[in-house]
C-alpha cells in the first residue's frame, strides 16, 4: 500500500509540476519580459493535445497510428481555407473541422483497422502521406509554400479574442485540460474498458460479445476529432498552415511524445510533449547535428523504461520494480 | 405472444445441433463431417486424442473459426453465418484451453467486462464502470461462487496458474450463458485444484448446458451425461458414459491406447 501511495504521490507531484508550468507560463513570460514564451508554450500545448488524442488509440487502444498528424492538418487547413475565402467565424470553422476530421477518420479508420501490427502502421502512414501530397499539389491553397491566414478566428463577441496572446493561450490551456479530463473519464467508462480490453486480448473480447471493430473505429474517430481541435488552435497561433504540419515525421514525433511520457497514462502525453521539446532544445544547443544524439537518446529511454516517464515514477527507491 | 407459445411447442430438447460440419486447413481435415447434438441441461463431454480436432470444433461453434460447410443450429436458429460477438450475445460462452484473460485487469474487472457485454451497449464514455452497482455486485457474486472472492482486486496476470484457470471459468459463467463451452478446464491444474473444479462443475449440473473438452478421464466419467469421441476430425461415437466405456471402437482408438 505504501508503494502505491508513494506512486500516487509522485504522479500528483508531476501533474502539479506539468500543469502548473503550463498554467503559469504567460505570467512567467510577463515577469521575464519574454513574450516569445507565450507562443512557444501555446505550441507545446497544441502538441500535447494532439499527443493526448493519439494516446487514446495508441496507449489505451494499442493502435499504432503513424499518420495522426493528418488530423492536425485537417483542423489547421479548415481554418486556413475558410480564411482564404474571408470566413472567420470560429464556430463555423470548428464545426466544419470536427465534421471533416470525423468523416476522414471514419473512412481511413474503416480501411486501416481491418489490418493489424506493421500493416496498420504502414497503412495509416500511407493514407496520411496521400493527403500530404494532395495538399502540396493544390496550388490554390498555396501548395508546399503553405497558406497565410490574414485574420484569426472570430468568436463574434468582444469578451475574448484570438488576437490577444494571453487569452488565446488560456483558451488552448482550457482545451488541453478538457481533453485530459475527458480521457480520464473515458478510460474508466464502459467504452474505455472495451478499448483497453481489446488491446489486451481481442479474441477474448470478441467471444465476450464485443464487436471490437466498431469500438476501435469509434475510438479512432474520437482521437481524430480531438486532434483536429489542436489543428484549429494551431492555425490561430501561427496564422499560417502548410503541408509540413502533416508530414509523416510529425506523426512520428507525436508517437515519441506519447511513448516518452508513458503510454496509457493520462498525463503522459503532456509530460512527453514538454520533455520532448526541452530535450530537442538542449541537444540542438550542443551541436548542429543534434538529431544524431536525440534519436539514440530516445531509443535508450524507451529501452530502459518501456512505460516512459510515468513508468520511472513507479520504480521503488531500492531500484527493483 | 402466440408465436412464443407455438415455438415452445415445437421446441425440442436440443440446444445445439451440428450437421455435417467440415473444416480443413490446407489438406488436413480438422473437422470431417461432424454431427453432434447437445441437449438442454446436460453435460456433454468431447474427448479424443491430441489433434483430433476438438478445439477446432468448438472454435467453429463459438464463431472464432468459420466452417467450410455444414450447419450449426443454436436454440433452433442457424448461426453458421454469425460472427463470434453475435453468437456470444445469443448465449454461447466459452473458455479457452490456453488461459485467455485480460492480464492487466483485476479479477473483478475481468468478470465485470464479461457481464457488461450482455448488459446494454458500451458506448458510454463518461460514467465510470466502477459506479455501476448492478455489474459490480454481480461480478463479486460470480467470483464468490467460485471461491475467488478474496482475489477480486488482484491483477489477474499475477494469479497462480490454477487461479487463472478458475478465473477463466468465472468469466464464462459471468456471461450467464445458455451454452457453456469449456476447453480443458482442468489443463495444467494440480490434483487439489482439479477436485475443486470438478466439484464446482458438478454443482452446475442442470443449471447450465455444458459442452466440455477434457483429457482427465476420471473427471469426464464423473461429470458427463453423454460423451462424444473424436478421432482425426471424425466423430466416431456418441453416447452415455457406460456406452462409451463398452464401445470397442472407442477402446481401440482412444481409451485403450491411452
Amino acid at each position: 500500500m505504501r508503494v502505491l501511495n508513494s506512486l500516487q504521490n509522485r504522479r500528483t507531484i508531476l501533474a502539479i509540476l506539468v500543469i502548473g508550468t503550463c498554467a503559469l507560463a504567460p505570467i512567467a513570460a510577463g515577469i521575464l519580459d519574454q513574450p516569445y514564451y507565450i507562443n512557444l508554450f501555446s505550441r507545446l500545448m497544441i502538441w500535447a493535445i494532439a499527443a493526448i488524442s493519439l494516446n487514446l488509440i495508441l496507449g489505451y487502444g494499442g493502435m499504432i497510428s503513424f499518420g495522426h498528424s493528418l488530423y492536425l492538418g485537417i483542423g489547421a487547413y479548415t481554418v486556413g481555407i475558410f480564411a482564404y475565402y474571408d470566413i472567420y467565424n470560429f464556430y463555423l470553422q470548428l464545426v466544419t473541422a470536427v465534421a471533416v476530421a470525423a468523416f476522414i477518420a471514419l473512412i481511413f479508420g474503416g480501411i486501416s483497422l481491418r489490418t493489424r501490427g506493421v500493416y496498420f502502421i504502414m497503412i495509416t502512414m500511407a493514407l496520411t502521406q496521400m493527403v500530404y501530397f494532395l495538399s502540396i499539389s493544390i496550388e490554390e491553397y498555396g501548395s508546399d509554400d503553405g497558406l497565410i491566414i490574414y485574420d484569426r478566428s472570430d468568436f463574434g463577441t468582444d469578451l475574448i479574442s484570438m488576437d490577444n496572446p494571453v487569452q488565446r493561450y488560456y483558451l488552448i490551456f482550457l482545451v488541453m485540460i478538457a481533453c485530459l479530463y475527458f480521457s480520464h473519464r473515458l478510460i474508466r467508462s464502459r467504452f474505455g474498458y472495451v478499448i483497453r480490453g481489446t488491446k489486451s486480448n481481442e479474441t477474448r473480447m470478441e467471444v465476450l460479445g464485443y464487436s471490437t471493430f466498431r469500438y476501435r473505429l469509434v475510438c479512432f474517430i474520437l482521437a481524430g476529432v480531438m486532434c483536429a481541435l489542436g489543428g484549429v488552435l494551431s492555425a490561430n497561433v501561427e496564422k499560417f498552415v502548410s503541408p509540413d504540419i502533416m508530414h509523416w515525421t510529425r506523426s512520428g514525433e507525436l508517437i515519441f511524445m506519447v511513448v516518452l511520457g508513458g503510454m496509457a497514462s493520462i498525463l503522459g502525453p503532456v509530460t512527453g510533449a514538454l520533455v520532448f521539446w526541452l530535450l530537442s532544445e538542449f541537444f540542438s544547443r550542443i551541436t548542429e547535428h543534434w538529431h544524431l544524439i536525440f534519436g539514440p537518446f530516445l531509443i535508450l529511454v524507451v529501452l530502459l523504461s518501456p512505460r516512459g516517464i510515468d513508468g520511472l515514477l513507479s520504480i521503488k527507491r531500492s531500484g527493483n520494480e | 405472444m402466440g408465436c412464443l407459445v407455438s415455438r415452445d411447442l415445437v421446441m425440442n430438447n436440443t440446444l445445439l445441433k451440428i450437421t455435417d460440419l467440415n473444416k480443413s486447413f490446407g489438406g488436413v481435415c480438422a473437422t470431417d463431417n461432424v454431427n453432434v447434438e447437445v441437449e438442454r441441461g446436460e453435460i456433454h463431454a468431447l474427448i479424443g486424442p491430441n489433434g483430433a480436432g476438438k478445439t477446432t470444433l468448438i472454435s467453429q461453434i463459438s464463431g472464432i473459426l468459420q466452417s467450410d460447410s455444414g450447419e450449426i443450429q443454436f436454440d433452433g436458429i442457424p448461426i453458421s453465418h454469425m460472427k463470434a460477438p453475435a453468437r456470444s450475445l445469443m448465449g454461447i460462452a466459452r473458455s479457452f484451453q490456453i488461459t485467455s484473460i485480460l492480464r492487466e485487469f483485476t479479477c473483478q474487472e475481468n468478470v465485470a467486462l464479461a457481464i457488461q457485454a450482455h448488459f446494454g451497449h458500451s458506448y458510454n464514455m463518461w460514467k465510470p464502470v466502477s459506479s455501476e452497482d448492478k455489474i459490480q455486485n454481480r461480478a463479486v457474486e460470480v467470483l464468490e461462487s467460485i471461491g475467488m472472492g478474496e482475489l477480486r482486486d488482484t491483477t489477474s496476470g499475477d494469479l497462480a496458474h490454477g487461479e487463472q484457470r478458475q478465473l477463466e471459468l468465472a468469466i464464462a459463467l459471468a456471461m450467464d450463458p445458455k451454452l457453456l463451452i469449456l476447453d480443458e478446464p482442468l489443463a495444467g491444474m494440480g490434483r487439489i485444484d482439479s477436485v475443486k473444479i470438478v466439484n464446482f462443475l458438478n454443482g452446475l449440473k442442470r443449471k447450465f448446458t455444458i459442452l466440455v473438452i477434457e483429457h482427465d478421464m476420471d473427471a469426464v466419467f464423473t461429470l458427463a451425461d453423454r460423451i462424444s469421441v473424436m478421432v482425426y476430425g471424425r466423430l466416431i461415437a456418441s453416447g452415455t458414459p457406460d456406452e462409451i466405456r463398452a464401445d470397442a471402437m472407442v477402446r481401440s482408438a482412444y481409451l485403450g491406447v491411452d
